[in-house]
């Protein structure tokens, strides 16, 4: 039995090592940073113990880019896994096979454009004079609604946000449509027979039965929404006058720009240890609510 | 098995106590400063620089190939990088204190930066009273002379304008080059009547809002005063003439730029002055290349453009000759073990011969004094006596406490948008300045 133990920890060994050495070293090695102030330029580190979190906690800049990834993740959470399981369910129940095929490609195709392509797209369509969006609205008449889109501070943030939901919709949708699929027939039978109507349905079986999937989607939503960055760098950098910052890029502005690497380590702990909750919370969650198959 | 858990998370700690207790940043091990030349040159060079547009980065290949030809014991790794890479990058190299040999700065608190942190070598004995040091425009040199000594070997200078389209001013009626800023705005007024966008502005990513201000600060300020508040002191940032700058923005704002937006980049409001639907655009004079056919401006706008300085504003405290600006520059590791080497391609680099070819291929006003005849693109001449009759204020972000420069950016934003007054925008600073010092990051 030890003998087999010990075979069994050697083959285990590697992969704990790098997951070690690539993961746990780097976040302790990162709390570790967040209780000193240091320059890259300078020699030396004065350790502050918790001055870098009062400093985040007393910064305007750091709530607001907290409060933008709060909205990036309701957002995502709400087009992401809540409408992107309607329609995937009305792709399999009420599309036809063939138009439900062209359907699923034309939804998924904006996953598979870049990142940043995708943010220099979108950039060109809310440009305040010769952007689609403000020559659509011109267009139906709704002249009056035109915008300087990214420009304004209190649509900035929105303007990312509706880019990354329009990217990651369709694949969202994909992965639930897949889940839909592995439900039994059986289940919509029998429910059909009880006399539940197509949304008493939805409700009472399909939620029930992706409850993994969504599960899942809501943890990658919510620990993706804290995690963004590169949208938001591409289309406003996080301006203007800081309105579209997010913690990932007020990380950054504080380590490249402010030269302030402590604090920026302390704003890398805060994202963890949000990002951390959010996943154990909708394990134990999950955990607690499992359905059969 | 059930002490296992509690067994992972004292090694943890442990580890966390360790590290805790353990290891600091990396020093910095500083060669000596010889930079005799034993023999002819030899050895591997490596430079990192910020002129990777292709516009550029073939004469810094062509440079670095030319001195090793001359001189075959030599090889150079030449690497460039767009500007926000290489702040990135070159931050990344500091802190492993790995730096090239050769590498860029920006003048002002950014050189100051490595000068402080003993990363850029003191090249004073090799540029102070010397020949090779004689060569540069003594303003150049200062740009990258802290405490007395000089750390930077300047290569460019650059300095922001207001090129225009003369055809534009003539069909709106502006028949002179505004002399104050009130007949700037008014030029404005005659040219949006005349159904023309006065001055195209692209602030996408804010710099070009930080400019101006470099320049109404440096306006409306004394001196002394801006240098003492750029550096973080205590009270920073009360002088009246710091509010009266971002007012000029917001005039200039409201009378002179679209009223749609500023979100789009430099470069696009820059594609509508030289289609002739914009007059003027507020641009440095490394740009000038673009204004040209060969850069790829329509010969309609190539051949009827000019430029101004920023106009005097009446009643203003600060400089009335002031230029936002700024001078390129490269420095020297002082942890390289070549920086003999490395101060003789520098040498090569800034010769006569070079700072000319500079002048003539890439259209940029070079440190080297008496090269500006070299120049093909119409309007150089002109900027170089602009640079000598004005005096430089170094870009703001380069120049103040880097924690100063985000809310100071931040505040140009909020004014642009209306969303802040002058005085609110001020506050905004001054917080920003107050926690420079509460949460600075020097000891």
């Amino acid at each position: 039995m030890t003998r087999r133990r010990i075979r069994h920890a050697f083959y285990v060994a590697p992969a704990l090592a790098l997951i070690a050495l690539f993961v746990y070293y780097p976040i302790v090695e990162n709390v570790r940073l967040s209780l000193f102030k240091f320059s890259v330029f300078r020699p030396g580190m004065r350790y502050v113990g918790l001055e870098n979190y009062r400093q985040a906690f007393q910064d305007p800049v750091f709530w607001h880019a907290l409060l933008n990834n709060v909205f990036y993740a309701v957002t995502s959470v709400v087009f992401q896994v809540g409408a992107a399981l309607v329609l995937a369910a009305v792709l399999e129940e009420l599309i036809g096979r063939r138009l439900r095929g062209v359907l699923r490609a034309v939804y998924f195709i904006p996953a598979a454009v870049s990142m940043t392509v995708a943010g220099l797209l979108f950039q060109f369509l809310y440009q305040p004079d010769a952007g689609l969006v403000n020559s659509a609205l011109d267009a139906v008449g709704l002249g009056g609604l035109q915008h300087d889109w990214l420009g304004d501070a209190a649509t900035s943030i929105w303007g990312v946000i509706n880019m990354s939901q329009w990217q990651s919709f369709g694949y969202t949708t994909m992965l639930l449509t897949v889940a839909v699929q592995r439900i039994p027939r059986e289940l919509y039978e029998a429910a059909t027979v009880d006399g539940a109507g197509r949304i008493r349905t939805f409700f009472h079986v399909t939620v029930p039965m992706v409850r993994d999937m969504t599960t899942l989607l809501i943890i990658l939503t919510v620990s993706g929404a804290f995690l963004v960055f590169n949208e938001v760098m591409v289309m406003t950098g996080g301006g203007p006058a800081n309105s579209s910052q997010v913690l990932g890029t007020w990380l950054y502005t504080s380590a490249f720009t402010g030269d302030d690497m402590g604090y920026a380590a302390a704003i890398g702990t805060v994202i963890f240890l949000i990002t951390f909750a959010a996943g154990a919370l909708q394990l134990l969650h999950s955990r607690r609510k499992a359905v059969a198959p | 098995m059930r002490r296992t858990p509690a067994a992972a998370a004292g090694c943890l700690l442990a580890v966390l106590l360790m590290l805790l207790s353990g290891c600091g940043q990396a020093p910095v091990r500083a060669t000596a400063n010889d930079f005799r030349l034993a023999g002819k040159p030899h050895g591997h060079l490596t430079v990192l620089e910020k002129w990777a547009d292709p516009e550029y980065a073939p004469y810094f290949k062509a440079a670095a190939r030319e001195y090793e030809r001359r001189n075959p014991g030599v090889t150079i790794d030449l690497q460039a990088v767009g500007d926000q890479p290489y702040k990135d990058r070159i931050a990344v190299l500091a802190a492993s204190r790995e730096l090239p040999d050769i590498y860029f700065a920006w003048p002002g608190r950014y050189a100051q930066k490595f000068a402080d942190g003993r990363l850029a070598a003191d090249l004073t004995g090799q540029l102070r009273g010397t020949r090779w040091g004689n060569t540069f425009e003594p303003d150049a040199l200062d740009a990258f002379t802290f405490g007395g000594r000089t750390y930077g070997v300047p290569l460019n200078m650059d300095a922001k304008v207001f090129a225009y389209n003369e055809k534009i001013f003539a069909k709106a009626g502006v028949e002179r080059v505004p002399r104050t800023f009130p007949e700037l705005l008014t030029a404005c007024d005659r040219i949006k009547k005349a159904g023309y966008t006065p001055l195209a502005f692209g602030n996408q990513y804010g710099w070009p809002a930080g400019h101006l201000l470099t320049q109404f600060n440096a306006m409306e300020v004394p001196a002394d005063v801006l240098a003492r508040d750029y550096d973080g002191a205590e009270g920073a940032f009360t002088h009246p003439g710091y509010a009266r700058a971002l007012e000029d923005l917001a005039r200039l704002r409201q009378r002179c730029m679209p009223p749609g937006g500023t979100s789009i980049s430099h470069e696009s409001a820059q594609a509508r002055m030289l289609l002739g639907k914009a007059a003027m655009q507020y641009l440095e004079t490394l740009e000038f290349s673009y204004l040209d056919e060969s850069g790829g401006a329509p010969k309609e706008f190539a051949e009827n453009w000019n430029f101004f300085a920023m106009p005097e504003i009446p009643g203003a405290k600060g400089s009335p000759r002031a230029v936002a600006g700024g001078t390129d520059g490269l420095l020297v590791s002082n942890t390289s073990p070549n920086k003999a080497l490395a101060v003789d391609f520098l040498k090569f680099l800034t010769s006569r011969e070079q700072a000319r070819k500079l002048v003539r291929e890439l259209g940029w006003l070079s440190a080297v004094k008496g090269t500006a005849d070299a120049a093909r693109l119409p309007g150089l001449a002109g900027a170089q006596r602009t640079v000598a009759s004005h005096e430089m204020s170094v870009w703001l972000d380069t120049r103040a406490d880097d924690k100063i420069v985000n809310p100071y950016l931040a505040a140009a934003d909020s004014v642009l948008g209306g969303n802040a007054t002058p005085e609110q925008a001020m506050k905004t600073v001054r917080r920003g300045a107050e926690n420079a010092r509460r949460f600075g990051v020097r000891p």
